[in-house]
């Protein structure tokens, strides 16, 4: 066991990345740069084939789709182009990452909006008798995530969006934490606006992410500036994705991106059924420690639990030095959710294994939580 | 030895007080048990890498792998700069006699 290193983080960054998208980055980053690749329908650049391959993984169309730095990007580009105006009812949940929580809580604060938390039920669900009584009201957004980044728990999206819009709201799903582990088609999940990383569950590159706009939504532009194309015009461009792409973009990134989807595409049912047969095992595991207390109900393998009588920093400290065990510890950016799992402020401590952890590693896992337990 | 660096730890836990303290040597386990001198010594001998850990009557938590250069040091909730400050200067002190 000595030395070992085992990475269990993938909820924050995948680790190893998907086969290939490696050598795809060197490979662009060795390449002169070519034409500018916004153009959506252009299938001649590495930025085109990517959103073209994106589009068929999404069942959308490559012009609904926006390449960005990250899912803290796309929601911050949905959130404030979605035009917003002072007094409206904004619904979200206390399951959001701050990259859901702190655009809406600034817009709260400058326009202001009104924004309304959906909390849990008692078994850790959203509690979605508050949600419909608040949908009475005629929010303009629900924003809300697919799968938590805490318990792992999936949302029923499809029926909450469903409700949303019949109250005539506009639709935006964090799926950071559901792209590339379960099959993501977000028009069939009711959501007008959905982003991602592509350096989670799909396991491409950090610093590449995702913005799905329906055709029907026109986002305005968060970002302004130079596209390579249209230059002759004082404003940026109307149509998408140009719209909501400025500046020069994430080239090698996406290269290796396509790469990752390349390896997802068609395997996307076989990955959710290997993840859920590890994430069982793991709360199998874990929960026959005595003392191990897991968050929720985890259905995506995020796992997070505490240990009675010790700290997480202390926890994290010994799986990571002790054992070599990459983890993460504290609140994950999910400060509500800690709150309403009455673990804040102390934390968990997050397990988060991909399809490409064994069952060997989930083995030594469990034994190392055993051992500092 | 010598103190060479005191780094906080930063994480999203609000209000801990973390600290990475770097030496030009390692800590042996004679050196631990100086540095923990009145503290509550504990080790983790059995564990891939050797952890050990002191806990201080004042609340404050010593870290570390040993023969590792490093060690890193949990104090406690609304500890004050000044408290820091003179453990800092323990460390150095007691590292020099090392």
């Amino acid at each position: 066991m000595k030395d070992r290193e085992l990475y269990l983080n993938n909820a924050a960054a995948s680790f190893p990345l998907a086969p290939g998208v490696t050598q795809a980055v060197i490979r662009s980053m060795e390449n002169p740069p070519r034409v500018s690749g916004r153009d959506a329908l252009g299938a001649e650049d590495e930025l085109g084939e990517c959103r073209r391959n994106l589009a068929l993984l999404l069942e959308a169309r490559p012009e609904e789709l926006a390449l960005c730095s990250g899912a803290t990007a796309a929601l911050n580009i949905a959130v404030l182009g979605l035009g917003l105006r002072p007094g409206d009812l904004v619904l979200t949940t206390v399951m959001e990452h701050n990259s859901v929580l702190r655009p809406l809580s600034r817009l709260e604060k400058t326009l202001p909006l009104r924004l309304e938390y959906i909390p849990l039920d008692d078994q850790g669900n959203l509690d979605t008798g508050v949600y419909e009584k608040l949908l009475r009201e005629k929010p303009r957004l629900v924003a809300l995530t697919h799968g938590s980044n805490v318990t792992g728990v999936i949302n029923p999206v499809t029926e909450l969006f469903e409700k949303a819009r019949d109250a005539g709201a506009r639709t935006l799903l964090d799926a950071s934490q559901t792209a590339g582990h379960i099959p993501l088609r977000p028009a069939a999940l009711n959501a007008d606006m959905a982003a991602f990383s592509g350096y989670k569950g799909l396991g491409g590159p950090r610093g590449t992410g995702v913005l799905y706009v329906a055709s029907s939504i026109k986002l305005e532009s968060v970002f302004t500036g130079g596209t390579g194309l249209k230059s002759d015009s004082p404003l940026q461009p109307e149509e998408m994705p140009l719209r909501l792409e400025a500046g020069t973009p994430n080239t090698p990134g996406f290269a290796g991106l396509n790469a990752a989807i390349a390896c997802c595409r068609g395997k996307e049912e076989s990955i959710a059924e290997k993840e859920a047969g590890i994430t069982r095992a793991l709360v199998e595991g874990l929960l026959s420690i005595r003392g191990v207390r897991i968050l929720g109900r985890p259905a995506l393998p995020v796992v997070s639990f505490t240990i009675e009588g010790q700290s997480c920093e202390e926890a994290g400290f010994a799986l990571s030095e002790g054992f070599g065990i990459s983890c993460r510890t504290g609140l994950h950016c999910a400060p509500l959710m800690h709150r309403a799992l009455g673990c804040f402020p102390g934390g968990s401590i997050r397990f988060s294994p991909s399809f490409r952890t064994s069952m060997a590693d989930i083995d030594y896992a469990v034994e190392a939580v055993r051992r500092i337990a | 030895m010598k103190l060479t660096g005191v780094e906080k730890v930063e994480n999203c836990i609000a209000g801990d007080f973390v600290y990475r303290y770097f030496f030009d040597g390692p800590w042996k386990k004679k050196g631990i048990q100086i540095m923990a001198g009145t503290g509550n010594i504990k080790y983790y001998a059995d564990f891939p890498r050797p952890l050990y850990e002191v806990r201080f009557s004042d609340g404050t938590i010593l870290k570390g792998v040993e023969s590792e250069r490093e060690f890193r040091v949990i104090f406690k909730r609304g500890s004050g700069d000044l408290e820091r400050e003179a453990f800092q200067k323990r460390c150095g002190e007691i590292a020099g006699t090392i």
